[in-house]
């Protein structure tokens, strides 16, 4: 799983690119095993549980990026992500991923190398 | 992107999808479709799985290419109330995306969907290259705001033996097909408590009506099945003003 710096976190913040903070008022699933996510996610506050089959198999802190490997490759995950309520992320959807690889800020651009 | 060929070969192509004429993407030539076609997400959720959750944040729509899914709301009460039904071709967040306001209620699969999802970005920018799709947006959202009046309009004027039959004829429109003998069935499995619920009254007051309508010929029952009886009567019964 992908760790981001401080750099690289109060760019995504200060900057224009990831449309802002987004909180999750109540726990909802992000996506499912087996399905390609709709985004990656940056958490900022908060949880996200990866579950395979129903059983926990990792939390995930805040710093963390979560889908990016099969966001990346567009493929299936492994697990499902869920996220608790009263969790904040940044949410990295297709547009703003190519967005991001295409940033001539290098710290921007290694978030999705 | 690493890759942008599609890895599964059985996930849906906006080129050949049979919800292509139905939705609000209709009037994109081939090119443009096939530039959707890339950027979209698609996903095959079994029945439970949820697209979205009420009070949570939109980034993108989901285009129904196959399959059912219920919208419904939650009281304070922890009563569910489903709003609506939406099957192929049908577009769902649409509205929350645009208000820029949290979803107002939860997507919920009825039976196995794919569920394709584009982001708001991609959207907007869709939007400002080939207008129709703004033209086509305006225009489902005119249609759901006029069948949410009507709803409020029929909750509040109609009994419950109209409101049941209109239920029925909404549901027929939507969702009737012929099965083998030749019979009008409703191809949508919903519970009681579900039927219930889109109308406001009690399972108790539903059953009580349902068995109403067997009586009087308005349908039949198999099972969860629906077989549509007499359509003029339920027409009728509906109190329909148009």
């Amino acid at each position: 799983m992908k760790k981001l710096n401080d750099i690289q976190i109060r760019k995504l913040r200060n900057g224009d690119i990831v449309p802002g903070e987004r909180t999750y008022g109540r726990d909802a699933v992000l996506y499912y095993e087996g399905h390609t996510p709709h985004a990656c996610y940056l958490l900022l506050k908060g949880e996200i549980v990866l579950s395979k089959k129903n059983k926990v198999r990792e939390i995930v802190t805040a710093g963390h990026i979560v889908g990016f490997n099969n966001f990346s490759d567009q493929g299936p995950s492994e697990f499902t992500a869920t996220i608790k309520g009263n969790s904040s992320v940044f949410i990295i959807d297709k547009s703003t991923f190519f967005e991001l690889q295409e940033s001539p800020d290098f710290e921007l651009k290694k978030i999705v190398s | 992107m690493s890759n942008q060929v599609q890895k599964n070969s059985e996930k849906p192509h906006c080129e050949t999808c049979a919800s292509r004429s139905l939705g609000v993407f209709c009037d994109l030539e081939n090119a443009e479709v096939a530039s959707l076609d890339l950027q979209k997400i698609s996903n095959k959720y079994k029945k439970g799985q949820t697209l979205f959750y009420q009070g949570n944040p939109p980034f993108g729509i989901f285009c129904i290419s196959h399959g059912k899914i219920k919208i419904s709301h939650v009281g304070l009460d922890g009563k569910e109330s489903i709003l609506r039904i939406v099957s192929d071709g049908d577009i769902l967040g649409h509205r929350s995306l645009f208000s820029e306001e949290n979803y107002s209620a939860t997507a919920t699969v009825l039976e196995d969907s794919t569920v394709c999802f584009i982001d708001k970005k991609f959207i907007l920018k869709a939007i400002k290259d080939y207008p129709s799709i703004a033209v086509n947006l305006i225009t489902k959202l005119s249609k759901d705001m006029g069948s949410a009046e009507n709803r409020i309009s029929s909750m509040s004027q109609k009994n419950v033996r109209e409101r049941l039959a209109e239920l029925i004829l909404g549901l027929r429109e939507s969702f009737s097909k012929k099965d083998k003998d030749g019979r009008e069935v409703l191809d949508i499995k919903l519970s009681r408590e579900e039927m219930a619920s889109m109308i406001g009254v009690a399972n108790e007051t539903l059953i009580r009506f349902m068995s109403e309508f067997k009586d009087d010929g308005l349908i039949e029952q198999e099972g969860k099945t629906i077989i549509i009886g007499d359509v003029e009567k339920l027409k009728e019964t509906a109190n329909l003003l148009y």
